[in-house]
């Protein structure tokens, strides 16, 4: 492994002040470290300097208050896997906490290092996007607060400054009836990286889909939220033609590559399958009757 | 330990001698040895597929602190060595590489940085030379991977063999339905999961000691020699526990580059391999194309098969042309096929060397026969069971390859996995599965040897049982180890034979310089021939005892007899075989009382120059039923529950035997659905981590229920037959076959992954998903 | 270099440590704790695994500097081949160990599982289990021993 320096800052001000006093050094924050130790290791990435942030009291913490949810950036996903207060108000996203790696993993890894790593399939992405949750970044210079989709700039990219961190991510819990559902798609039941992830929200009026959000992960450089598909839920009952379209819709939109996991061809086609199932699960969870997947 | 009455050691369930020592960590392996002076060996790989050294320059490499040796081509005996076919140095000798991977370089230091900045600063220049990634096409290309050929026809052919029994032409002309299918395997790695460690140690006599996790460690012992330049006396392979290896660790280069850098360096020498090392450098199953013709009756009597194999051995060829023979002559034998012809062409291309893994040849040419089984099935209107149990071979038969069965339990295996699993029933969708899911069931069945001749003069086993003043027994005998429970085997029928508890009996360290000569752990050979190599031995002990004890009390050894470990006479006097071996050392100046055994391979045909004929002296059946649930719009195969019966003859110990299927289950879905290399256009092995090369985790292994078919062999001790490789053989097969019955489409390649899956079921019926 | 110190199987140990040192690696080669094994370094098998303040993470992908005032535990932390843990009982009884060189991560990793949920299902110990690989036993034994530690296996053969 590369030779690095790891700084143990306590508090934020001082962990702004290491990251961004690195000299012409490459300065990298440290988060749970199950991806960062494991480029540095592959010869992927080569810091000289690391800033632990996991020691930092204000980075970690689950709130809820009223509709208003907050997540530490430095949450570690095994929390939010077994937070009660997020099982009882957005069961989303333990749900998805828990298809994340393993066990161990999950005891190290946290919510703000998985998005700030900017995998396109990240299991934490799609389900923030449809909760279209904020982030707060912070560096020296200041503070600054952001939807969560325009973090992410291209795979491994992101539009944080060299210096600045992710500080915490907020959403809203939607107001009246709601369901959610993520999908994802591996070849194993556990321990696997996302082929395709998609997380649906529907905010239901009655047998009417007042408003329906999507996000996929894995099928683009960047995990993406899907506009037409939404625009076109907008106002509509959930009649498999429906669905069909939407799930069509969002197969358009994505851009998956071919990889070793995966052809483009094959991602595109699952995008279709999961997109209706997603759907038609977040109907089911919202208490809306029918929306049987087409 | 295991509570048992004495004299029922065999049959009782029993957990392996090391358990308590493995669950605490106590455990010694390979990759925890530390030896004074220890030096960090790494190795400089071959970054292309095809290349020449130009040019190799390590005087940088030599000049890092800490540096004791860096060797190259140059510092490499000219020996070429092989398996079957001499086509590899240690170290490019000629200056040429032929994989990604290929080992080009290697140092010494004293720390893990040197040695890895000492390796980064050896200057190659190569020259590309073009990459053969397909053996269809090396096999017709001019580009010669190797200088030497089998067959002036084809550059590239590493090895040939044909094998024609019976008249196939007049065979074919008799059948009343012929059908051809070809089915592809993929690439299986081992997935052991302590990484090859390998440590060697010059003693400043002349000798070297090796630390190697291989399964033949006596062959190796006079190949490490003879690519060293030293004499057979002057290599010593020694052993620690070995973290899993179903043939993976068989042959490995380090082995030979540790000797090569500790003789340099002249202290110890440590090589330790990555899981990149591990998944994309070293030995694993070999793929086939296999086309297959298969006639028969009406009625569903088979006739005649035919198969015409191309096998992709990679770049070296260590044991492939054996496995290719395995292939060729195992699968056709549980079937009473009349007229067989195979054929194979072993071809090398610039990938990572195949090499030995669980099964051998079998698993590919038992995945493509047993898929045909059930394609035949369907084209006959039959059941494929009822087709299996029609042309099943039962003991006393001789096969069309000449095998000899003496026991056979496929029939009822067959019977016991199908009321099992509920045949045909899974097949209809049932209430509660997901809307769009698809059940089936699917068969397959396995027959595999339990040892097989490799030296050409004699196969055998042997193994010796000493009784000490002290009270143990220890046993020893020439076969490792690998963590499968040989060893508790081994204890348990020497405690069955003598009537001793299992807590006085120990088996001695493997060591070349202390144990019996023996030919290794492979073909599922040590509970059957070592097993009663070592029964014999404990009946020679007791034997010997009971004259020592006749001769002690001066009374007639008839009038004698044993009992629960000691020798009775009918006044009641008794002596202990403790007592007795301290007669025997008091009399003979410290000698141990000595029970010898030797196996010679009862039934086996021995002469001639060609392995073929009875080769082995039990084989083992199996049938394995898989059922699967398919999401035809994901193309995902879940497999949910394997019922695994096998014919072991007896089982030694039924705890492990079972754990050996369970475990060979797991890999074998693993082969049917999960696992295969992937290679890039220029020949480098895509998923070299445990993320992109997928192992079965806890979450996904079915739930596998293991059946015990005790046909009781005449040869094998107490009646047992060889277990550990039929245990995956069969059930990558029967997955292929439920996904056929679940969906209506039939896939002839492997793995079943769920994008080929889909693809296939698309073809089918067109569109996107569902 | 950096001395920390932190608590390992219960008795407190200062060493000297790089920062780039991983806590796997501070076991075995500066500690001599040779029951943690490695089998990726990439925290994908589970081998290295040891419970830190508890909690099962893979020792691979920890910085020892991380670990300073922490608790660790090791297998040989919680018991001898003379007396046992339960679990540890429960895999040697039930033939849950082949060649053993995930048992020590593997038994840990059931350890946490069961002191955080003493009657897991069998789903539940599949999920716990997933991050630990095992290529011997295909898993049955091992599920079957953490379900005997729990004391929720189904009677039976060899239960």
């Amino acid at each position: 492994m590369k030779r690095f320096q790891v700084l143990v800052p306590t508090s934020l001000e001082e962990a702004l002040a290491m990251l961004a006093g690195g000299g012409g050094e490459e300065t990298l924050p440290l988060a749970g470290g199950t991806d960062i130790l494991v480029r540095v290791k592959q010869g992927k990435r080569a810091p000289t300097r690391l800033v632990s942030l996991t020691g930092i009291p204000e980075l970690v913490g689950i709130a809820v208050q009223s509709d208003e949810v907050r997540l530490g950036a430095l949450t570690r996903i095994r929390d939010i896997e077994r937070s009660v207060l997020l099982h009882g108000s957005v069961p989303l996203l333990p749900y998805a906490a828990s298809l994340l790696g393993s066990w161990q993993v999950r005891d190290l890894a946290t919510v703000g290092g998985n998005l700030a790593n900017a995998a396109p399939s990240a299991d934490m992405a799609p389900p923030l996007l449809v909760l279209e949750a904020r982030v707060k970044a912070q560096g020296v210079t200041g503070v600054r607060g952001f939807p969560l989709e325009a973090l992410f700039r291209g795979p491994g990219r992101t539009c944080l400054e060299p210096g600045e961190i992710l500080t915490d991510i907020s959403f809203r819990i939607p107001a009246g009836d709601w369901g959610a559902a993520y999908i994802k798609f591996s070849p194993r039941r556990a321990m696997d990286i996302a082929v395709v992830g998609v997380a649906a929200l529907v905010r239901r009026e009655g047998d009417i889909i007042r408003e329906g959000r999507l996000a996929l992960g894995a099928v683009a450089p960047t995990p993406i939220r899907v506009e037409e598909a939404e625009a076109l839920m907008a106002g509509q009952a959930p009649r498999p033609e429906v669905l069909r379209e939407a799930a069509r819709l969002a197969a358009v939109a994505c851009h998956p590559i071919d990889d070793v996991r995966a052809s483009a061809e094959y991602r595109r086609c699952l995008v279709e399958v999961l997109t209706m199932r997603a759907l038609s699960e977040a109907w089911r969870n919202s208490g809306g009757e029918g929306g049987e997947p087409a | 330990m295991p509570a048992f009455e004495v004299g029922t050691a065999v049959g009782s369930r029993t957990p392996l001698l090391e358990a308590r020592e493995k669950v605490c960590g106590r455990t010694i392996y390979i990759s925890d040895l530390k030896l004074p002076g220890m030096l960090v060996g790494k190795v400089l790989r071959s970054p292309l597929a095809h290349g020449r050294i130009v040019s190799i320059d390590a005087s940088r490499a030599w000049r890092v602190p800490g540096v004791k040796a860096v060797v190259t081509g140059s510092d490499c005996p000219p020996v070429r060595w092989g398996g079957m076919v001499p086509d590899q140095y240690i170290l490019p000798v000629d200056g040429r590489v032929r994989f990604v991977g290929d080992e080009v370089a290697a140092v010494a230091a004293t720390s893990e940085d040197s040695a890895r900045e000492a390796l980064a600063l050896i200057d190659v220049e190569y020259e590309e030379l073009p990459v053969l990634l397909d053996p269809q096409e090396a096999l017709s290309s001019p580009v010669e991977i190797h200088a030497r050929t089998e067959d002036g026809a084809s550059p590239n052919l590493a090895f040939r063999h044909r094998v024609v029994l019976g008249d196939p032409e007049a065979g074919f002309r008799e059948s009343e339905m012929v059908i051809e299918r070809t089915y592809r395997t993929s690439y299986q790695n081992a997935g052991y999961l302590e990484p090859v460690a390998c440590v060697a140690e010059p003693d400043g006599r002349g000798r070297l000691t090796v630390w190697c996790p291989t399964h033949d460690p006596f062959a190796k012992k006079a190949t490490i020699a003879r690519a060293l330049g030293l004499e057979p006396h002057q290599v010593r392979v020694r052993q620690a526990a070995i973290g899993g290896s179903f043939g993976g660790k068989i042959h490995h280069k380090s082995y030979f580059l540790a000797g090569l850098l500790a003789l340099r360096a002249g202290q110890p020498v440590r090589l330790l391999d990555s899981r990149e090392e591990a998944l994309g450098v070293t030995y694993p199953r070999m793929a086939m194309e296999i086309r297959l013709r298969v006639g028969c009756k009406r009625d569903g009597t088979l006739l005649v098969k035919e198969a015409f194999i191309v096998a992709d051995n990679g770049a070296y060829s260590n044991s492939a042309p054996a496995i290719l023979l395995v292939a060729l002559d195992t699968a056709d034998n549980m079937y009473r096929f009349r007229h067989v012809r195979n054929e194979g062409l072993l071809v090398y291309t610039n990938k990572v060397p195949s090499g030995p893994v669980r099964g051998y040849g079998n698993p590919q040419h038992t995945f493509a026969l047993e898929s045909l089984i059930d394609e035949l099935a369907g084209e006959l209107g039959m059941d494929p069971v009822e087709l299996r149990l029609r042309n099943a071979v039962e003991s006393g038969e001789v096969t069309v390859h000449g095998w000899r069965i003496t026991s056979c339990g496929l029939r009822e295996c067959i019977q016991e996995t199908v009321q099992r699993a509920g045949w045909p029933g899974g097949r209809a969708t049932e209430e509660g599965a997901p809307p769009a899911a698809r059940r089936g069931l699917g068969i397959a069945c396995c027959v595999h040897k339990s040892g097989a001749r490799k030296d050409p003069r004699y196969e055998g086993s042997a193994a010796e049982v000493r009784a000490t003043a002290d009270g143990l027994v220890t046993v020893y005998c020439g076969e490792p180890e690998l963590g499968e429970g040989a060893r508790t085997v081994w204890a348990l029928i020497t405690a069955q034979e003598l009537g001793v508890s299992l807590e006085r009996i120990q088996v001695a360290p493997f060591d070349t310089d202390n144990v019996p000569y023996g030919f290794g752990t492979w073909a599922s050979r040590v509970t059957t021939m070592v097993g009663k190599a070592v029964q014999l031995a404990a009946q020679d002990l007791k034997r010997r005892a009971l004259a020592l004890a006749a001769d002690t009390w001066g009374v007639p050894a008839a009038s004698l007899y044993w009992e629960a470990g000691e020798v009775w006479y009918g006044d009641g006097r008794r002596l202990t075989l403790a007592q007795l071996a301290e007669v025997e050392q008091v009399r003979r100046g410290g000698q141990a009382l000595l029970g010898r055994g030797e196996c010679l391979g009862e039934g086996m045909d021995l002469q001639g120059a060609q392995p073929f004929g009875n080769l082995s002296m039990a084989y083992s059946f199996s049938a394995h039923v898989a059922e699967v649930e398919v999401d035809p719009a994901t193309g995902l195969v879940t497999v949910q529950r394997v019922v695994a019966a096998h014919d072991l003859g007896r089982a030694i110990n039924p705890l492990m035997a079972e754990g050996q299927i369970e475990g060979g289950v797991v890999q074998g879905v693993g082969y049917g659905v999960f696992e295969g290399l992937s290679f890039d256009e220029r020949g480098r092995v895509q998923n070299t981590t445990f993320l992109d090369y997928k192992l079965a985790t806890a979450a996904d292994a079915p739930a596998v229920e293991p059946v015990l078919v005790e046909s009781g062999d005449p040869f094998g001790p107490f009646g047992a037959k060889g277990l550990a490789e039929p245990a995956l053989v069969p059930t990558a097969a029967a997955v292929a076959n439920a996904v056929a019955a679940a969906t209506g489409v039939r896939i002839r390649e492997l793995p079943l992954t769920p994008e080929r899956v889909w693809r296939a079921l698309r073809s089918r019926e067109g569109g996107c998903g569902r | 270099m950096k001395e920390i110190s932190f608590w390992i199987d219960g008795e407190s140990v200062a060493v000297s440590v790089e920062p780039d040192e991983t806590l796997l690696y501070v076991l075995r080669e500066r500690l001599g704790r040779l029951a943690v094994k490695e089998g990726c370094g990439q925290g994908e098998c589970g081998a290295c695994t040891v419970l830190l303040d508890g909690e099962p993470v893979p020792s691979c992908l920890v910085l020892a500097v991380r670990v300073a005032g922490r608790r660790v535990l090791t297998v040989e932390g919680l018991g001898s081949p003379e007396a046992l843990d339960p679990v540890q009982e429960a895999f040697v009884r039930e033939g849950a160990i082949q060649c053993g060189f995930c048992t020590p991560g593997m038994v840990l990793t059931a350890h946490a599982l069961l002191r955080e949920n003493p009657r897991p299902t069998e789903s539940e110990i599949r999920q716990a289990l997933a991050g630990n690989l095992c290529r011997c036993t295909g898993y049955a034994k091992i599920i079957a021993a953490v379900k005997a530690a729990a004391g929720t296996a189904e009677g039976g053969e060899g239960a």
